[in-house]
Order: C-alpha cells, then structure tokens, then sequence
C-alpha cells in the first residue's frame, strides 16, 4: 500500500515502490489457496490423485466434496482479489498525482509570485527629490518649446 | 491548479490540463475507471460453472469402481488448472492496467518538467537578456526525481509483463505468418500493422524487382480512427471553431492514441505520428515523438 500520509513538513511524498501485487498468476493462487485449502496449493495439486486413491471409498466423495467448495471458496475470494489490486492501483496512482498537483501548485504560486514583482517594479514612480526639481527649473528653456 | 483554467483560452500548458485531467484527483476525473471489466471474471465464471457440474455429478458416482476416483480426480485437477489460469489472467490485466497508469504518470512528470523549463527559459529571456539557460529549480529536480521512479517502475512492470508478452508475440507472429501463407502475400494488414518497406514490384514481364524502400504508412485501426476524429473535434471546440454542443472526450481519445502508440515500433511510431498531423491538418497543433521519453506528444503550435 502506497504512503498517503504527508510528512512532518507537510509535503505530500511522492510513491517510490509499486504497490504490492503478485508476481504471476501462480504467486496469486498459492497466496488465496493457502487459506482456503493448503492440500490444493500449486506445490500439491500433483498429489491431489495419489491421495484420493489412498482413501477409503467412503471418504472419496467427501474429500472431493471438500475440493469443490475450496475451489468456489477461491472464485469468491479471486472475484474480490482483483477489485482489491484495482484500488490499490487507486490509491498509487492517486498519491501520485496528488503529490505531482502540490508540486505544480507550489510552481504556479512561485511563478505568480515573480510576476507580481515584477509588475509591481514596473509600475513604481520615482519621485523626483527637491534638489532634481530645483536643477531642471535652472535649466535653459528647450528650444523646442513655444 | 491555477494555470489550466487560465489557459483554456490562451493555450499555455494545456498539455498539463489534458494530462491532469485524464488521471488526476478525483475533481478532475480520475475516478473514471479504464479497467478491463467486461472481461473481468469470465474465467472465474466458467470455473463456478464446472464445480456446479461436479457437484452434480458427485452424489452419483460409485467410488468402490478405481476408474471414478481417477475420474474425480481428473476433475479436481482440471479445477485447479482453471483456477490458476484464471489468477495468471488477473494478475496480466491487473499489471497491464498498473502498467498504462505508470505510464501515463512518468508521461506526466515529463511534461511538467519541460513545461517548467520552457517558462524558465522564456522568463530569462524577456527579463535577463537571454543568459543561458540554467535547471536550478529545485522543484525540476524533485520531479526529475520523481519521473525516476516511475521509470524503475516502468522496468520492473515491463520485466515482470515480458514473459506474456513474449508468448502474446509469438502467437500473433505465428497467426500472421500463417495468414500470410494463406493469402500468399509478403505482408498482412491488421490494426497495428504498417505498410510499406522494400517493397517487391511485380513486373509484368513476370520478373520481380526491388524498387526503392517506400515511406512507412500507417494504417489506422477504427478506434484509432475514432480517437482521432474525436481529439480532432475537441481540438476543434477548444478553439471555437465549432460549437462545444457535441459532447467529446479529448483526454480519453489523447489516452487511447498514446496507449496504441506505446505498442507500437519505431518505425511505425513515426508513421502514426505522419498520419496523426495529417488528421490534425490546419489545427494549431503538432503531434512528435519524444526521443527522450518515447511517448507521443502534443504540440500547440500558434
């Protein structure tokens, strides 16, 4: 599961890992069957046979019975499995984009920010000091000037 | 995000709109699902199918007879042959849809860094008369950070999907040969195919000849033709050259055009992308190549 907790410093951290999903197909029904039924994990589906034969008639239908309802068990689980990752998926994806937005947002503000200033330096008037006033009105009259 | 609406009508950083829109936070659409359901469970269906018949079956199967315990036993193989199979295919379409996420992701981050340079870069010229440009943004390097461990990422889903992509390969190489066997000629069309290469004139004298390699050409698929016409018509829109009154997805069909361009080889890359600005024609926009990335780009050109 993707870290979805900001950091002291408020930041939003970026997800460095994948989220956790199974490698191959096999990983994902060793992991579900392990729980339901261990005796039908990957490892020991080749033995499924020997065993069955080893029983009494009077168990075979029962143990088999018992195989069926692992394997719906399974479906059931797998069906809920795969919505699981989807939203795993989600929520990466999401932090990712989340953190992407607040990094983004910093830059838009920092840049409107520049902006500002630099209107702000434009606009600003130099007042002329007493002594500037003083040494233009000395000055010879433009020629120019009827 | 100050800038997408600013920019809707002046044209700056709408590739940033159109990536966030298509994956961001849940305002901006990123609930809308892609994922693979109208396949999801169809395997898992025809499973509960098969325990249903055996369970069926069971009551009536005489036990003390060896051949029904081998024949029990079959079955239950059989259920965990499926049963694996059906987890092989989930964790392929749970893969391939983390694959395009992480994708569309780096594809992102990539945009925003050079997004985040090309305003650096002009800033400096208006106002510092043109200096070189310099990365000391230290938030180009966060991303640029961030873009690498979406790409270790990408590795590590691309080496954990190689395997059946492999195998998905050499099904359709050898579909294709065959096909080519069938019709007796030197290629074959499909979505993703493209045209051309040294071509082999038949002369009429009977005699073949090599004429010169011809400019790869790239047929496009219906859904690439309809991801196009629908991008062209929101390029459209976004411009008020037609009335926004048609409802249109642009960053859905921008998704699908980069996802059918991921797939594809260089060579067709290229051709895609000719056929891409053929599509787009007057418009104010450029499709390319990212060398850097290798993913298809948007360029707004006036």
């Amino acid at each position: 599961m993707p870290k979805t907790q900001t950091d002291p410093s408020g930041v939003l951290p970026f997800p460095k890992e994948l989220p956790p999903l199974p490698d191959n197909g096999t990983e994902l029904y060793d992991s579900i069957m392990q729980m339901v039924e261990p005796e039908l994990v990957s490892k020991e589906l080749p033995k499924v046979r020997e065993r069955l034969k080893a029983e009494k008639p009077e168990e075979v239908k029962a143990h088999a019975r018992r195989y069926m309802e692992a394997f719906s068990t399974f479906n059931q689980i797998m069906k809920q499995s795969e919505k699981a990752m989807h939203k795993e998926i989600k929520q990466f994806v999401h932090t990712a984009y989340a953190s992407l937005e607040q990094t983004t947002n910093a830059m838009d503000a920092e840049k409107i920010t520049q902006l500002e200033e630099t209107f702000a330096e434009q606009k600003a008037v130099k007042q002329k000091t007493p002594e500037e006033i003083m040494r233009e009105a000395d000055k010879a009259p433009d020629p120019n000037i009827k | 995000m100050i800038f997408p609406f600013i920019t809707q009508r002046s044209g700056i950083c709408e590739p940033r709109m159109l990536r966030f829109m298509g994956a961001g936070g849940p305002e901006t659409g990123a609930e809308r699902s892609v994922e693979p359901t109208e396949r999801h469970g169809q395997t898992l269906d025809r499973i509960d199918q098969m325990i249903g018949d055996n369970m069926r079956k069971l009551d009536g199967i005489d036990t003390l007879v060896a051949e029904n315990v081998d024949l029990l036993a079959q079955r239950v193989e059989d259920l965990g042959k499926q049963a694996k199979e059906g987890a092989g295919k989930t964790v392929q379409r749970t893969q391939e849809f983390l694959f395009q996420r992480v994708q569309h992701a780096s594809d992102t981050v990539h945009m925003l860094i050079q997004e985040t340079l090309d305003v650096d870069r002009e800033g400096r010229q208006n106002i510092a008369e043109r200096r070189t440009v310099n990365i000391t943004d230290p938030r180009v390097l966060q991303l640029s950070e961030d873009g690498l461990s979406l790409s270790k990422m990408s590795t590590r889903l691309h080496e954990m999907m190689g395997r059946k992509l492999d195998e998905k390969n050499a099904t359709g190489d050898a579909l294709d040969a065959s096909l080519e066997d069938q019709e007796g000629t030197g290629r074959s069309v499909t979505w993703q195919k493209t045209e051309g290469g040294l071509a082999v004139a038949k002369q009429e004298g009977g005699t073949e000849q090599a004429s010169q390699p011809e400019k790869e050409k790239y047929v496009p698929s219906p859904s690439a033709e309809k991801s196009m016409g629908d991008l062209v018509l929101a390029m459209k829109q976004a411009n008020s050259e037609v009335a926004a009154d048609k409802k249109v997805d642009g960053p859905a069909a921008f998704q699908a055009l980069s996802q059918e361009f991921h797939g594809m080889k260089p060579e067709q890359q290229d051709a895609f992308v000719v056929w891409v600005n053929e599509q787009i024609g007057n418009e104010p926009y450029k499709a390319g190549k990212d060398n850097l990335s290798g993913t298809l780009r948007f360029d707004r050109t006036a």
